[in-house]
């Protein structure tokens, strides 16, 4: 049975890879016959729909540019099936029931993980309204972001804001007190989700929120396991909720570490790289920083790592509090160095599905 | 356990698809920033907005006086200038402007610092001339 299993697993493995290779080459060849001019009319609009500066780029940019873009793309499919598929691997065990002590959390430490993570959204979302109602005077320069393009939602007045931040407020705090818990955690996420699209919708791309909105999607799910097993007397829940959210942490690092690969090349791990950064972006701090070759060889490399090593630690659930405190240690870098992010970094606070904490002394209200 | 099956899937489907199709799909984003190589340049060039008031000072706009965040207005600065639509910002600049800034001109100024002798030059990129 186990030796069947194993064979259909290679199985699907090796056929994903093949077909992930194929695609590859298809789009590939799509996009050097665009950059060739040698596209269908049709198809050539469709893609410039998808990405309306490609038009522009392909003017102005280099072939050196398109050539580093088309590699890029051989490899970014089966990529994507090699990480998605070795997620599945690891997650698979987690959906069949019945569950095994290893395939389970306390019951104590998901309700504790749900009410410092609707704290600090609510803490975070704070003071989005000054800017929300700020904002709403600027219709010539919404230029809406991919969900509320698709939902056609306009910009809205400051009114409308003030309710719907009054409702993301409501919801979380309805949640801290466990007043119909799972439709005020999809209430908090759903919110959360479009009133930081407006924040972004102003030709300003921010990924601060994106690990903080993954673990929200899930937390609706975890609290709904929660109920479930508080009804039944269990002190534990289902691991997969809390396990998906590691991974998607996991996966977002990972996917950084690609990017800077795919775009650049190996060349991005050069010191050079990051003292260009520093010297044009970097705090005064930064720019002290950037006279040191070696220091900044350092950095780039072990950052780097850092990025493309945090999922492998999830999967082999080794190393994580190694990855966690170099985690913090990066993104306070980023800030102190390149004026990115800050001391209390949502990507940071997102780390709170990785501690246990049934094992903390808890404040009793 | 069964109705989680596709919501996972869904789920890394759609953190990946940027990944894939290069760009973001927000709430999913393609995490490419400081993903170009990006050695020390020659000179960097920045872009400000200044203004000529009544008594023909110049000043520099800051995003926090016209209700955008600091950095807010400087990434929508830099999205016209790409665009080559300079003039159309500092056009729809002018129609928000509070009452209590007395402007009579807005100047978009690229300014290119020369990283070897620390010399720095600036260039109007495109000026707009206010109904005040």
């Amino acid at each position: 049975m186990g030796n069947k299993s194993l064979r259909t697993r290679l199985l699907v493995f090796a056929i994903g890879l093949a077909v992930s290779g194929m695609l590859a080459a298809m789009v590939h060849e799509i996009a050097r016959q665009y950059l060739q001019q040698t596209l269908p009319a049709p198809l050539s609009q469709w893609i410039e729909s998808l990405y309306p500066r490609l038009a522009l780029i392909r003017t102005q940019a280099s072939p050196a540019w398109w050539d580093s873009l088309l590699q890029g793309v051989l490899f970014r499919i089966p990529l994507a099936f090699l990480l998605g598929f070795a997620l599945w691997e690891y997650a698979r065990p987690l959906c069949k029931p019945p569950l095994d002590p290893a395939q389970t959390i306390p019951l104590l430490r998901a309700k504790r993980i749900t009410q410092v993570y609707y704290a600090l959204s609510i803490w975070y979302a704070s003071d989005w309204l000054v800017q929300l109602v700020a904002l709403s005077q600027w219709t010539p320069l919404y230029q809406p972001v991919f969900l509320l393009k698709i939902l056609q939602l306009p910009l809205l007045s400051a009114s409308a804001f003030s309710w719907l931040f009054g409702c993301l407020i409501l919801s979380g705090l309805l949640v801290l007190v466990r007043v119909a818990p799972v439709y005020n955690a999809l209430a908090h996420t759903i919110l959360f989700v479009i009133l930081h699209g407006y924040l972004i919708s102003f030709h300003k791309i921010d990924h601060t929120y994106t690990a903080w909105m993954y673990i929200g999607f899930w937390m609706p799910l975890l609290i709904f396991s929660m109920q479930k097993a508080s009804r039944k007397g269990l002190t534990f829940v289902p691991k997969l909720d809390l396990w998906a959210m590691q991974a998607s942490i996991g996966l977002l690092y990972a996917m950084a570490a690609a990017e800077k690969i795919l775009v650049s090349g190996w060349a991005w791990l050069r010191a050079d790289n990051l003292q260009g950064y520093l010297l044009e972006q970097g705090t005064a701090l930064g720019q002290w920083v950037a006279q040191f070759s070696w220091l900044c060889q350092i950095l780039v490399v072990g950052g780097w790592s850092f990025e493309a090593g945090f999922l492998a630690a999830i999967l082999l659930r080794r190393g994580i509090g190694l990855f966690l405190t170099t985690g913090v240690l990066f993104h306070w870098s980023t800030a102190l160095l390149l004026n990115a992010g800050g001391w209390f970094s949502p990507w940071i606070a997102a780390y709170l599905v990785f501690l246990p904490w049934e094992k903390v002394s808890w404040p009793r209200f | 356990m069964q109705v989680r099956k596709p919501i996972f899937f869904a789920f890394f489907f759609l953190i990946l698809t940027p990944l894939v199709l290069i760009t973001d799909f927000y709430p999913f984003g393609r995490m490419g920033m400081f993903a170009q190589y990006h050695p020390e340049k020659v000179q960097n060039e920045h872009l400000v907005i200044y203004y000529l008031d009544q008594n023909n000072r110049y000043k520099l706009l800051r995003g926090t006086e016209i209700g955008l965040g600091e950095s807010h207005l400087d990434y929508i600065t830099y999205y016209y200038y790409q665009k080559q639509k300079s003039e159309d910002l500092l056009k729809i600049l002018t129609d928000k402007l509070p009452k209590y800034l007395t402007v009579k001109r807005l100047f978009l100024i690229k300014k290119e610092k020369k990283l070897l002798n620390n010399h720095s030059d600036s260039t109007v990129v495109a000026q707009w001339a206010t109904s005040r």
